[in-house]
């Protein structure tokens, strides 16, 4: 974790625009990770030069997370680490609007396989290109996105008496 | 943090309609059979007394819990059977089959996937069976309350005979919770099945 520490400073991300010239990103820093946001159309080139850069070689995708910002669409972020030389990174993708689809990483990162299923269920976002898109955790015949914000939640239960009701509940 | 995607000028998000197939149907409660006692058809009358208190004597000295458990809850119910809490000595032995087991030890969150499972094993027991329901997440959803994925309490699907408080319950709330299951099955001597 020192060694990654260390290393998880801007210096990584002015290696990444120096040795991929041609993709356009922006950084940020957030309290773990160096932060490239790109658009969804430059994640694939993004993560093969990543990945397959000898000074990079960002070689295991740790996490695939999926975020739901309401009005601003769908964010995926994608943690990346790199075993030869012990850095660390994370690309953040807003899925474009109506559709919200985005390439998938199965052909680059096989770790991303089960991920992907899981933010495609739980968000509902779509990777276009993912060979097994059925549902990972929740049933095979739902089509629901529960970790959406607009998801709806069960009416809260008055077990005991009618003026034992959970606080801030209207009885 | 940009937000490039959060002009308004940009076409809205679509409205997010949740398609929930067929799940009510697999969470309709189990159908409870008429509970009538048969030696009361066939032996009015003149035995009846002695033969249910027997027979509740011999049910309530033999209770098989079916060994499942269902998370955090389920650590604390194999603890008590274990050696400090022994409920061997109660002749509670956890049975690894529903088809012999007399009670069901409901240990733990029961999500709405698991939820059809349980109500297949509640329904593979013979009777009479019993169910305990262990901790909060079992008994009304606990920590868990209105979260969608979770039953709000398995008495939603299968009839709950003891109900053990506890987030999980210490090895002797659960031991207390059987010895109430006992007591009640002495109270209520009229169930044969």
């Amino acid at each position: 974790m020192s060694a990654e520490a260390r290393t998880a400073e801007p210096e990584i991300a002015a290696l990444v625009r120096e040795r991929l010239p041609d993709v356009p990103f922006e950084v940020s820093e957030t309290k773990t990770y160096t932060d490239l946001r790109v658009a969804p159309e430059h994640l694939l080139a993004l993560a093969t030069g990543l990945r397959d850069d000898p000074e990079l070689a960002f070689d295991l995708l740790r996490n695939v997370v999926a975020l739901d910002m309401e009005e601003a669409g769908l964010e995926a972020k994608y943690h990346l680490y790199s075993f030869p030389h012990g850095h660390a990174l994370q690309i953040t993708v807003a899925a474009p609007i109506p559709g919200c689809e985005l390439p998938t990483l199965t052909g680059l990162y096989p770790a991303a396989n089960w991920h992907e299923r899981e933010a495609a269920e739980m968000v509902g976002l779509v990777f276009t290109g993912h060979p097994d898109p059925r549902n990972l955790l929740l049933e095979e015949d739902l089509r629901i996105h529960p970790l959406r914000k607009a998801h709806p939640l069960q009416k809260p239960e008055i077990l005991q008496g009618i003026e034992d009701g959970p606080p801030g509940v209207e009885v | 943090m940009s937000d490039d995607a959060a002009t308004p000028a940009g076409p809205a998000m679509p409205p997010y309609v949740p398609d929930f197939g067929n799940e009510a149907e697999r969470l309709t409660p189990v159908d409870l059979p008429d509970q009538t006692a048969a030696y009361r058809i066939v032996m009015p009358g003149i035995l009846q007394t002695g033969v249910d208190t027997v027979l509740a004597m011999s049910r309530k000295s033999s209770l098989w819990p079916m060994t499942f458990g269902l998370a955090c809850c389920a650590i604390e119910m194999i603890g008590t059977f274990m050696a400090n809490h022994d409920l061997d000595r109660f002749g509670i032995v956890p049975w690894p089959s529903p088809r012999q087991s007399d009670v069901m030890v409901v240990s733990g969150t029961v999500t709405k996937k698991m939820a059809p499972a349980i109500k297949l094993l509640y329904e593979q027991m013979p009777n009479p069976k019993y169910v305990i329901s262990m901790g909060a997440c079992a008994t009304n959803g606990g920590p868990y309350t209105e979260y969608d994925r979770v039953l709000q309490g398995v008495d939603k699907i299968i009839p709950v005979d003891v109900y053990v408080p506890g987030c999980p319950p210490r090895p002797e709330s659960l031991l207390d919770g059987f010895l109430r299951l006992q007591e009640k099955i002495m109270e209520e001597k009229r169930m044969v099945g």
